[in-house]
């Protein structure tokens, strides 16, 4: 067509047509089984008249099998008071919920012991001591916690003799093995430079409304690395490594081999700053190269509020790709990986520009809800500012989730309002939110926690019955939990990671949907490269796959 | 035919008769023909109209009224290359068309060619001195070649040509917002680390009523230049409005130690003594002012400038008592009027204007002009600085600020964009002022507006452009809706409005006057360039490349929208127009974002030397900024 013949009229019409949000559901469908399920926890983020911003940003939770009983269990972080950041009393626990089976679960976090201590936000699951069970790190305002699990249904507080340090605002962890030494890194994302001091008022003084500051008043910090020793301590390489001289307002971590050069790389989402892409540089030290490599940024060029983060490979082409969530109007930005360490701004011709523009979200997971062989996106959704209608009266503060419906062409459709009753309409202030299949029923359910409101227990009930399979790994010189290995089911890739969402933790293996198959061929890429090949399996089971020597 | 171009037509009756010498049977058909092309322009066909004239200039090539039709048709699509190829024809054989030179003016500079517009509007004005749009078109020539002065006559000669004077403050007013906004886009963009352009931004904010945020931005200046004397001055006003006079006080001092007669830094430690009950005190550095500069204090409308204490004005009228002369009578007015005791302020302004009618003028020994400026004996200064044979830029920088401060903006902007011409070194000191005293003819023209017709619309649109300024957006929208009562034909306040819901995520109240707006005129550049960032902002990228293309189209000159349409064409995956358009946006590029997308394109082209380059200076423009606002945001927070 001439555009230069262009026909004012013509134009009219498209400025009519406007977004169209009536696309075609997916068969995802979801019920809140909190409440039935004794999943009875209420995130205190303690809310003040003075705003401090950390009031905005609790909420991290954690999925995985504390007991060792092949069940999921839940474990929520929780704020405290204000302004003493320590928790008062049981209102401000953070809480442990052991799966009972049959959807059921119990409190058992004075037993556990991982209550903690001080204003918590996120938490990051591993085996980091490759005991056979399954630790806790917690980060929070001006610490970080390591739960050591005793194996006997109880944890003990290790930080001190681990060498963690505090000190620092740190939102978010992860679990990775870097230098390949088969002993799990973690990587502690911190926010910013803050104090109990700062007390600026923002908002409208003439109208006296008092908001939460932009994040742009605080100076970024760098994140910090922690390289396992192996004899229950850590040492802090992130200068060694290379990590320390990039400062960002960190809000999440995930992992994947962004440039297929066989070593797991990091991607940090960073709040109103570039987003940060740590490339690992032979398990010596990493390279940030987030700018030319392409996530940093939509491709406008304009930094925007990175929140949670998964890295996982959505379009089924073997390589990992990075979906984020964000404020509204700044889009969910789906960063497509293709190949020799680029990636592209996916976020328009993916749908999720348009499906996320008028959305805020803050959690987010690539898993393949409905079992169809291609990964949805579930996002956890609320704005930041929680008298945002004061300022924007068409942007909501409380949001319902969202769950986007892979269409298996690259693109994905809405399909939130069908996801069943209550889903599109449990609008909450939702932060963290985890994944895993809680009752063995073969579809990924997910768990969310809502600032000053109870958390949601979203239990999959998406209609087909289409096959399954979950793959455990149990590493050997890789390292117990095979993380960062890659899993191939029936043409299909994904890492075995537990750094998913906001703040968050899914322990689950590897889930893959697998359509009408009733078999899968399945092979498995260890961290060092070598593969193993575990043959053609029958599916809808999990299959637990031991590392070769 | 979109309605602004019929009014122009209308206005400039472009529409040219047929005389034609043909036989009387293929004068009939040629007539018939010409007249269908003009009742198809009529009818805003414009395809129907350039086909008709061609037709009529197939059979007769020499008929210039055809040709000059063809021209108009040609325009209105926005094919300004066409239009000169035609129209130079026309003024070739027929020079006295006013309106082929007009049009062929105006399409040489929506080509950018100035140089060509200059004659042709120039010839025009001679055949026609009263048409506005020529004058304001050869304003927008002599803005793009950077001779202001000229530029401002032009506007006032397009206000002294148009019949309605209501109209005319109006549109003068807003030439002058444009030039100003020209002017700080330049200074900002060329000079962001200069004093100057945190000075400018300061009172931009001050003006919003964004007291904190102006506070910081004028620390930012003073962190850039110590020496500068008036940011502290400022400072101290903010942070006297925010209500914290004790902080406020020690820069209004540290202003006093660079300029021992500063205005600003005596009126508001007057404020500070007041606050603190100290009306002895407040007397003495009025009287400071006084003695120095009386006039200033009949012009600084606003004492006090943040909130008194309570009974604070009282105290303040009751240590008055028995006091005369000009600061006694000043500060009784004021504490009158914060009490609200309207008859007694009255008669204490009128003593003090009385008293500052019959001030004896004062005397300096030193009778360089720099001298008498600094001593506030600004028309001695003036005189001096007029009776020298040749003015340094410098010198025509102090003669504007005399001007300025004497309260004749119009003067003092001859000065300051003389002083523009050719500057470098004190581009962004010279650009700054010039901004003032435009913002000044601004606010001269559109309290004009308010005074002669305060019911207008035009007078209701002012009103809601200031609350806008001001982030008072309901009230915004409230004098947009008022405004749009009374005329609801105008489509820049259908635009206005439609911007504003866009500003705020209002999309489908942005849609709904924006439309109307497109109804009203479908060929507005900045219209179009709205309704496109609406459909970028509802991720309709594909569909807001249209919008964009004919924003620029219509008007090259837009060069906001280019960036967009790189974006835009980004987005649709069109990277070797994206490339184009972005190359030519970078000097728009204030954070390196638009030097990224370009890397982007870049990137996806497989340029990647072009790629690289584009990413390092982004990396370099993002680092720049993000450290400048970072000190900013320091200061600001550590005044906290």
């Amino acid at each position: 067509m001439d555009q230069r013949r262009v026909g004012l009229p013509a134009i009219l019409v498209a400025l009519a047509a406007g977004p169209s949000l009536a696309d075609q559901a997916g068969p995802v469908r979801f019920r809140n089984v909190a409440s039935e399920a004794g999943v009875d926890f209420t995130l205190e983020n303690h809310p003040t008249p003075e705003k401090r911003m950390i009031e905005t940003m609790a909420g991290g939770v954690a999925v995985f099998d504390y007991d060792g009983d092949g069940l999921v269990d839940i474990y929520f972080t929780n704020g405290a008071e204000i302004p003493s950041l320590a928790k008062a009393g049981p209102e401000h626990w953070n809480r442990m919920y052991r799966n009972d089976g049959g959807m059921r679960f119990s409190d058992v976090t004075a037993a556990a012991g991982v209550a903690g201590s001080g204003y918590d936000m996120g938490v990051a699951a591993a085996d980091y001591d490759n005991d056979g069970d399954i630790d806790l790190l917690v980060t929070g305002v001006f610490r970080v916690t390591l739960f050591q699990n005793g194996g006997n249904g109880t944890f003990r507080d290790v930080t001190a003799t681990a060498g963690l340090q505090g000190g620092e605002w740190s939102v978010a962890a992860g679990w990775f093995d870097y230098d390949r030494d088969g002993l799990l890194d973690l990587l502690v994302v911190n926010y910013a430079r803050w104090s109990l001091e700062f007390d600026t008022f923002c908002g409208d003084a003439r109208r006296g409304l008092r908001a939460y500051c932009d994040p742009l008043q605080l100076a970024p910090i760098s994140n910090r690395l922690y390289r396992n020793v192996g004899d229950g301590s850590f040492e802090d390489a992130t200068r060694s490594a290379g990590i320390a001289e990039h400062a960002g307002r960190g809000m999440s971590v995930a992992f994947g081999d962004a440039d297929g050069d066989g070593w797991i790389d990091a991607f940090v989402t960073n709040d109103n700053l570039p987003n940060f892409l740590f490339l690992n540089r032979g398990g010596e030290s990493f390279e940030e190269g987030a700018m030319f490599s392409g996530p940093a940024l939509l491709q406008d060029g304009d930094p925007v509020a990175s929140m949670g983060v998964d890295f996982r490979d959505y379009d089924n082409d073997g390589l990992p790709d990075i979906a984020v969530t964000a404020l509204i109007a700044e889009t969910f930005p789906l960063f497509r990986n293709e190949g020799d360490g680029f990636f592209v701004d996916a976020t328009g011709p993916s749908g999720m520009a348009r499906l996320s523009n008028r959305r805020s979200g803050w959690g987010i997971g690539l898993y393949d809800f409905d079992n169809d062989g291609w990964k949805d996106v579930f996002t956890a959704n609320s704005h930041v500012n929680d008298i945002i209608a004061e300022f924007e009266p068409t942007t909501p503060y409380l949001e319902p989730n969202a769950v986007f419906a892979n269409r298996g062409d690259g693109t994905f459709v809405d399909a939130t309002g069908s996801a069943g009753a209550g889903f599109a309409t449990a609008a909450k202030a939702h932060r963290g939110c985890a994944f895993a299949d809680f009752n063995r029923d073969g579809r990924v359910d997910a768990v969310v926690s809502a600032l000053g409101g109870p958390a949601e227990l979203w239990e999959n009930v998406s209609p087909g019955g289409a096959s399954w399979l979950n793959v455990r790994l149990r590493g050997a010189q890789s390292g117990r939990d095979g993380i960062g290995a890659v899993v191939e089911v029936a043409g299909q890739a994904n890492l075995m990671t537990t750094a998913v969402g906001y703040a968050s933790s899914s322990h689950d293996g590897v889930h893959f949907g697998l359509g009408s198959a009733e078999v899968a061929s399945v092979r498995v890429r260890w961290p060092d490269g070598r593969v193993q090949d575990a043959g053609t399996v029958r599916v809808n089971r999990v299959l637990e796959i031991h590392e070769r020597p | 035919m979109p309605r602004s171009a019929l009014a122009v037509c209308a206005g400039l009756a472009l529409w040219v008769q047929l005389a034609t010498g043909q036989s009387a049977a293929s004068a009939d058909d040629l007539r018939a023909i010409f007249q269908e092309g003009q009742s198809a322009l009529a009818a805003g066909r414009l395809a129907d109209a350039e086909r008709a004239f061609r037709d009529t200039l197939v059979r007769d090539p020499g008929l210039a009224e055809a040709r000059a039709n063809l021209g108009l048709a040609l325009f209105l699509q926005g094919d300004y290359s066409a239009t000169v190829r035609e129209l130079r024809q026309v003024v070739a054989r027929r020079p006295e068309l006013q309106a082929a030179q007009l049009f062929l003016g105006l399409s040489h500079l929506k080509l950018g060619a100035v140089a060509e517009a200059i004659p042709a509007l120039e010839r025009s004005l001679e055949l026609d001195p009263k048409n506005l749009e020529a004058h304001r078109a050869l304003a927008a020539c002599h803005l793009a070649e950077g001779d202001y002065a000229a530029a401002v006559r032009q506007f006032q000669a397009a206000f002294e040509a148009g019949p309605d004077p209501v109209a005319g403050w109006h549109r003068l007013g807003q030439d002058y917002m444009r030039l100003m906004s020209d002017l700080a886009g330049r200074l900002v963009v060329r000079s962001p680390d200069s004093a100057w352009s945190a000075l400018l931004g300061a009172d931009m904010l001050g003006f919003s009523r964004a007291w904190e945020a102006a506070a910081g931005y004028y620390e930012d200046a003073i962190a850039k230049r110590p020496g500068l004397s008036g940011p502290r001055a400022a400072l101290g006003a903010s942070l006297l409005r925010l209500g914290r006079p004790e902080e406020a006080g020690r820069h209004f001092l540290a202003e006093l130690e660079l300029d021992g007669r500063a205005e600003q830094a005596h009126a508001g430690l007057a404020e500070v003594a007041l606050a603190g009950g100290d009306a002895g005190a407040a007397l003495r550095h009025l009287g400071a002012v006084w003695d120095s500069f009386p006039a200033w204090l009949r012009t600084e409308a606003a004492f006090p400038l943040g909130p008194l204490p309570p009974g604070a004005a009282e105290t303040g009228v009751g240590a008055l008592r028995g006091r005369q002369g000009g600061p006694a009578e000043f500060l009784r007015w004021r504490l009158h009027l914060a009490m609200g005791s309207q008859d007694a302020a009255e008669l204490a302004r009128g003593r003090f204007e009385a008293l500052v009618a019959s001030a004896s003028p004062r005397r300096i020994a030193d009778i360089a002009p720099a001298a008498l400026c600094a001593g506030r004996l600004y028309s001695e200064c003036a005189r001096a600085l007029a009776g020298q044979p040749s003015l340094s830029r410098a010198d025509l920088l102090l003669l504007g600020r005399a001007f300025l401060a004497l309260g004749t903006p119009e003067r003092a902007l001859v000065a300051f964009t003389h002083a523009l011409r050719g500057a470098s070194g004190e581009l962004p000191e010279a650009l700054y002022w010039t901004v003032r005293a435009l913002q000044s003819l601004a606010d001269t023209c559109f309290r004009q507006v308010e005074s002669l017709a305060p019911e207008s619309w035009r007078a209701h649109q002012l009103r809601a452009e200031v609350h806008r300024q001001r982030q008072d957006d309901e009230r915004a929208v409230a004098e947009y809706r008022r405004a749009i009562e009374i005329n609801p034909g105008v489509a820049e306040l259908h635009r206005s409005l439609g911007l504003l819901h866009l500003l705020n995520n209002a999309h489908d109240q942005a849609e709904v006057a924006l439309r109307r707006a497109l109804d009203l005129d479908a060929s507005d550049p900045r219209t179009l360039y709205f309704a496109g960032r609406l459909l970028v902002a509802r991720q309709q990228h594909a569909e807001a490349v249209p919008y964009f293309e004919s924003a620029l189209r219509l008007d090259p000159n837009l060069v906001e929208a280019r960036p967009s349409l790189g974006r835009a064409y980004l987005r649709a995956e069109r990277f070797e127009e994206a490339a184009a358009q972005l190359e030519r946006a970078l000097v728009l590029d204030f954070y390196g974002d638009i030097h990224y997308s370009l890397f982007q394109a870049h990137r996806r082209l497989g340029n990647m030397d072009r790629a690289r380059q584009a990413l390092e200076r982004s990396t370099q423009m993002r680092k720049r900024s993000f450290s400048r606002d970072r000190d900013r945001l320091d200061r600001w927070i550590n005044a906290e």
